[in-house]
């Protein structure tokens, strides 16, 4: 029974020789598509379109690099602006001797499934030696807009990447999307294609949108954020926090399941990257302390989740996981808002990046060890006071504002983990942070001053430990008490060597007098460096 | 699984191929000119297999109740179409089928409302209701409709169907099972058990009503959403023009959306071999209330018609029974539609526009009847009367479509309230001339779709094989407008109810 009366459209429609009359129309299609598909390939909109979003011009940029990337770093617009391949290739170069190709694989937004799509793309090709994966807490804990999540999945993924995709958790819909525009070309544009023809401008010769999205030749990847005065960093951190996505609600099942999708994600890339012996490394995305007190308590509240979901992961995959790192730490004052680091910031970031992380990981030697998920500083001695101990790396005040005041390029930041560069291992540290004037682009040869705030003497000693070089007049840490002839009521040095001693100074004579602590370095010779750390006011 | 999406399209593709590929198969036995034994149960089998993927697809929690549902019904429709029992112990069947049916909507779809309401009565105010966490199992308003028609029909002499594979994809089949049209057994179970041949013909009809029902939703009523859904989340920002195009766009929405949900159910039913009745005719060029509810949502209307207004007593017992019994019907299908005054008030409205054109129709059929136009023709033909009618009754159903869309009453009333004359608009309203471009577009389709009854179009494309080439083209020209122009995706809005 082909045909019910109820339609009664049917009796008109059927044909004499229905069946060719069906391939007929089938066919005009078929053709009209294919003529499309070609005409537009064949065009120059591809071309135009691929460089109007950085998800298609990324993987396109790959493709036509002279030589395989060796090293790729991931992760969002923090990556983008604040990894810079050309730093990566000179440090190499002065420290290994090669100078391998970086690729900065940022995408604005980068949920995780971006990192698979680009895990995918790169092992289709000669994998990379070393990738680094750049997470953020945000990129798990809060949904993209629709639309926008759609970009990296129909950029990035093709039909044989869909299987693993979907074993990670990718939804039939996400994947049949990207398996039609796959097929289909002119899908991956379609929103594009639209905006420029509602706009009238799809056919101008100057394409007005043409704009550089995947940065210059030495530095791929890699794009100039303009530093700003401080008032428009505090407007633009406002504004990224107020603009900030939709946090997700584990208790919520379709929320849960986004949720738990995004850790997925993870887990395939990491796990594909390693399949093909790349290795793997797990870091906290750099950002500015400026941001967190603009962040919602329920995102801040989802964080922990997040963190313990991430370690859980990198250990069951045996890659280390370094977040909340104060050798990582660049000062708020270099980053443009809240996020997103300047060209000097990115250079900064980036060298402290290859020292720490790429160079030992292109090695195959071991990262330093992750640090707990919450960071504790160490309690002061007993009967003491701590003055400080260096450690203000906690997520909340990445830096200590407005405590000490920086000069020199042996301050990158105030505070700094361990030995830096080819500097020997620092013995007698208490906790993690502490200052260290050698640096890892310059060793001894950076110089520098750091100068406290000023506090009120109230105990009759002051402890500190200090390392580093005996040079007493260009080398050394000095007190500065408010008095005529305080200007270095004290003072103490290293003694050649990376051990730690532990100075004490007899200040019963200055109680009540303001002072203050500067170290100072301007020697540039050999032990041409001073180590300080955990400074108390005791007691006894 | 939405229909516009590339999984449904790559799941029909599949579910099609499969089943003419398995119909070939079980048609002959090999070496042998003869069908097979069996006639088309694997097809059957395949097809009720595709259903449940496609319901699973939505989340499996509700498959193990449609499957109870779906066996429970052919259980009791056996015993309720089973002429050899007494009347009374049928009938006792017959109602424990429909309590069982219209109980398991109410305690999924309304038991959340009735605590509402019993709590607003009884509780101090400002405590929230408490919330029962009942999850509505998407597609339960049309399968418990299709099970009471069943059992009424069966009730009433229709074929009881004795095989439960079949019932089951006569229940279950995926293209009505979400959002219906609300199919009869004997509209769709007769055509399970035929053997359909492959017609290049209606699988072209398929293909037709597929990519239409793509452009009215994609194209129309997802664009037409934009607008609608900003105004309607905060009416008071708006100005009395932006407004009514506000409310002018929900109306092309709904329409769009649900009547194509219908063309592709009825196009991908067709691609399968399989009619399933239409359920829109060109509504909005209805003339009367009563003439727009025999062209929207055609098979709820019969439904209720058939199992409702006619068991209420319908127009047996006088015109104020008649009344009621339409206030009734209407306020119940309002209901239907949703757990909310918002849409009960909708039901009522429409069940009072229709007393009132009875009314109409009572008091001026003898002066329609004697006016007559210059051209002595009665006035009731007369073309600008028949403009006039139409614009009206359009009118009077966007001003009901207000309620049906405002999320509460509150609402509503400040949309009626921004409706008038006067108000103004409080934010500024820019890019507003593509929604008078679709809603003009929709105007002229509709009135493309009367002439000749919208017939002459696919005539002229259908009825010479030299011409396929033009219907390659109106479907390559319906994909593109696809591709270029369609919204944001979004689900049916027929979905929630």
């Amino acid at each position: 029974m082909p045909h019910a009366p109820t339609d009664p459209n049917h009796a008109a429609t059927s044909p004499a020789r229905p069946g060719r009359a069906l391939v007929t129309s089938v066919a005009v299609v078929v053709v009209g598509l294919a003529i499309a598909l070609i005409a537009f390939e064949v065009s120059v909109y591809p071309t135009k379109l691929v460089a109007q979003s950085r998800h298609q011009a990324l993987p396109a940029m790959l493709d036509q690099l002279d030589a395989p990337a060796e090293i790729a770093v991931m992760g969002d617009s923090r990556v983008i602006h604040g990894v810079r391949p050309s730093v990566i290739a000179n440090v190499f170069s002065d420290h290994l001797g090669v100078a391998p190709r970086a690729v900065n694989l940022g995408l604005p937004g980068a949920p995780p499934v971006a990192m698979l799509g680009f895990a995918e793309h790169l092992v289709a090709r000669t994998p990379p030696r070393v990738v680094v994966l750049a997470l953020s807490h945000y990129m798990f804990s809060t949904a993209q807009d629709p639309q926008n999540a759609r970009e990296p999945i129909l950029a990035l993924f093709h039909a044989t990447d869909l299987p693993r995709a979907l074993l990670a958790g990718m939804p039939f819909e996400e994947a049949s999307e990207a398996l039609a525009a796959d097929l289909f070309a002119p899908l991956r544009f379609r929103s594009r294609i639209l905006s420029r023809l509602l706009e009238g401008k799809l056919y101008t010769d100057d394409d007005p949108f043409a704009v550089t999205l995947v940065g210059p030749p030495t530095e791929p990847g890699w794009l100039y954020a303009t530093r700003v005065t401080a008032p428009e960093q505090r407007r633009r951190m406002s504004l990224r926090a107020e603009g900030t996505r939709k946090v997700m609600n584990p208790d919520e099942p379709d929320s849960a399941k986004l949720f738990e999708r995004q850790f997925g994600y993870l887990a395939s890339t990491i796990a594909l990257l390693q399949s093909h012996g790349v290795r793997v490394v797990l870091m906290e995305s750099p950002t500015a302390s400026g941001v967190w007190p603009y962040l919602s308590m329920d995102a801040k509240n989802l964080y922990p989740v997040v963190d313990r979901r991430i370690a859980d992961i990198a250990q069951r995959y045996a890659v280390p996981w370094l977040h909340h790192r104060p050798d990582f730490v660049v000062p708020d004052s270099y980053y443009t808002d809240g996020d997103h680091l300047s060209p000097d910031g990115a250079a900064r970031f980036t060298a402290l990046l290859t020292h720490r992380i790429l160079i030992p990981a292109w090695r195959g030697e071991p990262i330093p060890a992750p640090l707990p998920d919450r960071w504790t500083r160490p309690a002061p001695s007993p009967n003491c006071e701590l003055l400080f101990d260096f450690e203000a790396t906690t997520p909340e005040t990445f830096d200590t504002p407005g405590a000490w005041e920086l000069d020199g390029d042996a301050f990158a930041t105030l505070s700094v983990t361990g030995s830096q560069g080819a500097q020997a291992d620092i013995v007698g540290a208490v906790g993690y942070g502490l200052v260290n004037t050698a640096t890892a682009e310059s060793g001894d040869r950076a110089t520098g001053s750091a100068t406290s705030s000023e506090f009120v003497i109230t105990a009759p000693s002051l402890h500190l430990k200090v390392g580093g070089g005996r040079f007493p007049r260009t080398a050394a840490v000095v007190l500065e008490v408010d008095r005529e002839d305080g200007e270095r009521a004290r003072f103490a040095t290293g003694e050649q060597s990376e051990n730690l001693r532990e100075v004490v100074w007899d200040v019963s004579e200055f109680i009540g007098l303001r002072a203050r602590l500067r170290i100072i370095d301007s020697e540039a010779s050999a032990w041409g460096h001073l180590v300080v750390d955990q400074i108390e006011a005791c007691h006894h | 699984m939405l229909f516009p999406t590339w999984t449904f399209l790559f799941f029909l593709v599949v579910v099609v191929g499969a089943r003419w590929l398995l119909s070939r198969r079980t048609r002959r036995q090999p070496g042998s000119a003869r069908p097979c034994a069996g006639g088309d149960e694997l097809v059957r089998a395949w097809l009720l297999f595709a259903s449940y993927v496609f319901y699973l697809s939505w989340g499996p929690l509700y498959g193990v109740l449609l499957a109870g549902v779906t066996v429970a019904t052919w259980a009791v429709g056996r015993q309720v179409g089973d002429t050899s029992r007494a009347q009374p112990i049928r009938k006792r069947w017959l109602v424990a089928g429909v309590v069982v049916n219209l109980g398991l909507l109410a305690f999924f779809k309304y038991a959340q409302f009735a605590v509402d309401q019993v709590h607003l009565l009884i509780a101090p105010t400002g405590e929230p209701p408490p919330a029962l966490g009942i999850v509505l199992p998407l597609g339960v308003s049309f399968f418990t409709f299709h099970a009471v028609s069943y059992l009424v029909d069966s009730y009433r002499g229709g074929e009881v169907e004795r095989s439960l594979s079949t019932f089951a994809l006569y229940f279950v089949f995926f293209p009505h099972l979400i959002a219906g049209p609300i199919v009869r057994a004997r509209e769709l179970v007769p055509q399970l058990h035929a053997r359909p041949r492959f017609d290049p013909a209606q699988f072209a009809d398929g293909i037709d009503l597929i990519l239409r029902g793509l452009v009215k939703k994609m194209v129309i009523a997802d664009r037409l959403a934009e607008h609608s859904d900003k105004v309607f989340a905060d009416p008071h920002l708006y100005g009395t023009g932006t407004t009514w195009l506000a409310m002018l766009c929900y109306a092309g929405q709904i329409y769009g959306d649900f009547s194509g949900y219908t063309d592709i159910a009825r196009g991908a039913s067709k691609l399968m071999g399989y009619e399933i009745p239409e359920n829109f005719r060109l509504p909005y060029l209805a003339g009367s209330i009563t003439e727009f509810w025999r062209r929207w949502h055609m098979t709820l209307s019969r439904w209720l018609r058939d199992y409702l207004y006619i068991a209420l007593g319908g127009n047996r017992h006088g015109e104020a029974r008649r009344n009621l019994n339409l206030f009734l019907t209407m306020g119940l299908g309002g209901l239907w539609h949703g757990a909310g005054w918002t849409f009960v008030l909708w039901g009522v409205f429409h069940g009072l526009l229709l007393v009132l054109h009875k009314l109409w129709v009572t008091v001026t059929a003898p002066l329609m009847d004697r006016a007559r136009t210059p051209a002595s023709r009665p006035l009731r033909q007369n073309f600008a009367w028949r403009i006039f009618a139409t614009v009206a009754t359009f009118c009077l159903v966007a001003l009901g479509w207000v309620l049906f869309r405002a999320p509460d009453l509150d609402t509503a009333l400040v949309v009626y309230d921004r409706l008038l004359p006067g108000a103004k608009s409080l934010t500024p309203v820019t890019g507003l001339a593509v929604y008078w471009a679709v809603l003009l577009v929709l105007l002229a389709s509709q009135l493309i779709g009367a002439w000749k009854d919208g017939k002459w179009l696919w005539r002229w494309l259908g009825e010479a094989p030299e011409r396929a080439w033009v219907r390659g083209l109106v479907w390559l020209l319906a994909i593109a407008a696809c591709f270029f122009f369609a919204g944001k995706p979004a689900e049916f809005i027929y979905f929630a109810f």
